[in-house]
């Protein structure tokens, strides 16, 4: 009994660990279900669902990535939510940073206000008016009208969100930092970004996943297959007759890859700066 | 070196003044501590001075030229802050040397040699390659004060710098400032402190502030021997004066009396009575709280082998050349 702790209840934590994988194979199971399919060939998709892959093939992923036009969506995706990300957080950094340090200017409740009242309108009513725009601008098939609406629609929640998060920087730093002779631009970027490291994470890694994942602008916007992303494009599989399964899961998997090794490796970053912050005083 | 003097210096938030003229000359190489209770607007003095706030009205001059207008990092000023303020990120080397880098003009080898002198003069040289994180408070305190130093300054701001430390770092580092004023007996330097030992230990002159104004100006021993007012003596020396009213004073000719409690003595012809409530022995000296029928206890500072027990009735004088007299306005009557 020595080594056991008093609280210890060796049944409850059974109990515990045993719900807690079951929802998590509740969860992880339509992905692993994905991930096995797309190394099957064509013949057996359908059948022994859940018997483990006897037979191994990548034909799904050649055949995506030198037979289908899948890699130019994925280069479209990439190139469009790594601006709008990079953008988005940049803009919604310095914008955080005045409504944080500056709490007393006039309109201050009204402007913060008007920023999330954006996000009151359902998407779908923002769809025409912004066709129409980008149209009469001779935008539509143009990335930067995807990346322009990417920006506009994620800018209020990363303002927000870094906002919370700069409100906790104490102040005494920036006051540090300009008495040290540094300029606004200055502080922001070489004082508070730093510190602010894992809000800005969380807010880049949000920005880049709800683009990544956007339908109906890149539906809408772009209309020639060359300049597709990657959710429109798998959308393109599911044929009005046929589907290629095969292809949708592979791509699926694809897909999936950029978002998980961002989070991969943002992620080691983001815990030891949390941490880091715990034990500061 | 510069000397700092505020002409009817205001300063508001919207509706609310909280500095509300004030008149203030700091000679140059002078130790000036600012002090008050919360709210008295000190620490917002001192920023005024520092220029991270806007003044209202009235005018800031540094050795005679108006800096109202003058960014912070211009006014030849360094600030050493409660909460340290180092850059968590960076390592002590950098946040060091980080005032020196923005300004144009410094070679590497410059910066190094100034740094590392500042390290020395602190010694916090084995921890320049650490981060803010893996020091103590004491030692982190040690690496503002040497932010402050590497910068050069003119005039050395200090806010609260020794409130976030333990009671025996407190006076080691109140003594580490001390000994940095000696050595840098050039450099003008301000204080805000709510400790009024802090204040009297340190001081070459204390400010007393109250509501956005001052009180009174002067030196420790001054402050403390003519307090000009009874906010005054209540505020400087520890335990705080005693102050006596009612039938006992009007003898004096006037509405309040007040009476250290260095300056009392216990003995059996003693003028005053009263019981005791209880009695803090320090080791050498021993305080002893009286019920005299006052709204608050007397104190009475005795030596530390005498013995008192709660409950005993004691009569007690005061040296008649150490009272203090005050109107009904709390102004001294001398």
């Amino acid at each position: 009994m020595a080594n056991q702790s008093i609280n210890s209840h060796p049944v409850r934590d059974l109990v515990t660990v045993v719900l807690g994988v079951g929802l998590l194979l509740i969860l992880a199971f339509p992905f692993i279900w994905v991930v096995l399919i797309s190394f099957r060939p064509e013949s057996e998709i359908f059948t022994r669902t859940f018997q483990l892959i006897t037979t191994f093939t990548l034909d799904n992923y050649a055949m995506l990535l030198e037979g289908s036009p899948f890699p130019t969506y994925l280069r479209n995706s990439l190139v469009v939510c790594t601006v709008a990300t990079i953008v988005a957080v940049v803009i919604s950094m310095v914008t955080a940073y005045g409504f944080s340090r500056n709490r007393r200017f006039r309109g201050r409740q009204t402007l913060l206000i008007m920023v999330i009242a954006t996000q009151l309108f359902p998407f779908v009513i923002l769809i025409t008016p912004l066709y129409a725009t980008f149209f009469s601008l001779g935008m539509i098939n143009n990335p930067l009208a995807l990346v322009i609406s990417y920006i506009a629609v994620n800018l209020p929640f990363c303002i927000y969100m870094l906002l919370g998060y700069l409100d906790t920087i104490p102040r005494d730093l920036d006051d540090a930092a300009r008495i040290d002779g540094a300029t606004t631009l200055q502080i922001i970027f070489r004082v508070i970004l730093p510190v602010a490291w894992p809000g800005i994470v969380t807010v880049a890694v949000y920005a880049f996943v709800s683009a990544w994942d956007e339908f109906l602008f890149a539906l809408t916007l772009m209309t020639s297959d060359e300049n597709k992303t990657v959710p429109v494009g798998l959308a393109g599989f599911f044929g009005e007759y046929t589907t290629q399964w095969n292809l949708v899961m592979a791509a699926s998997v694809v897909s999936t890859l950029p978002t998980l090794i961002i989070f991969m490796f943002l992620q080691r970053k983001l815990v030891s700066d949390l941490s880091a912050g715990a034990v500061k005083t | 070196m510069a000397s700092i003097e505020l002409k009817n210096l205001r300063k508001s938030f919207g509706a609310f003044d909280v500095i509300k003229g004030i008149d203030l000359r700091i000679e140059k190489g002078e130790f000036m501590v600012f002090v008050g209770p919360s709210g008295c607007g000190k620490s917002t003095l001192l920023r005024l001075i520092s220029g991270l706030e806007d003044i209202t009205s009235g005018d800031m001059i540094f050795d005679g030229k108006r800096v109202n207008a003058v960014a912070p990092a211009k006014r030849g000023i360094a600030m050493v802050f409660q909460s340290y303020a180092l850059y968590p990120h960076m390592s002590v080397y950098d946040n060091m040397a980080f005032g020196l880098t923005l300004e144009r003009g410094h070679s590497k080898e410059d910066i190094r040699r100034r740094v590392e002198k500042a390290a020395d003069m602190l010694q916090i040289r084995p921890y320049l390659d650490r981060l803010p994180k893996q020091l103590s408070g004491g030692q982190r305190q040690r690496v503002a004060i040497g932010r402050a130093i590497t910068r050069d300054p003119k005039v050395f701001l200090f806010d609260e710098p020794l409130s976030n430390l333990d009671a025996a770092l407190r006076v080691a580092t109140r003594i580490e400032i001390a000994r940095l004023h000696a050595d840098m007996d050039q450099v003008t330097m301000v204080y805000v402190t709510h400790d009024q030992v802090e204040a009297m230990t340190l001081a070459d002159r204390i400010c007393v502030l109250r509501d956005g104004l001052i009180e009174q100006v002067g030196t420790p021993l001054e402050l403390y021997e003519h307090p000009a007012s009874l906010f005054v003596a209540g505020f400087i020396g520890s335990p705080k004066m005693n102050f006596l009213t009612g039938p006992k004073v009007e003898a004096y000719g006037c509405a309040t009396l007040g009476i250290r409690g260095e300056h009392m003595t216990i003995r059996p012809d003693g003028i005053w009575e009263g019981t005791v409530i209880h009695a803090e022995n320090l080791g050498s000296d021993a305080y002893v709280y009286l019920d005299m029928g006052e709204a608050e206890p007397v104190v009475v500072r005795v030596d530390g082998t005498a013995t008192v027990k709660s409950g005993e009735v004691l009569r007690v004088s005061p040296l008649q050349e150490r009272l203090h007299r005050f109107d009904a306005a709390g102004r001294p009557i001398r």
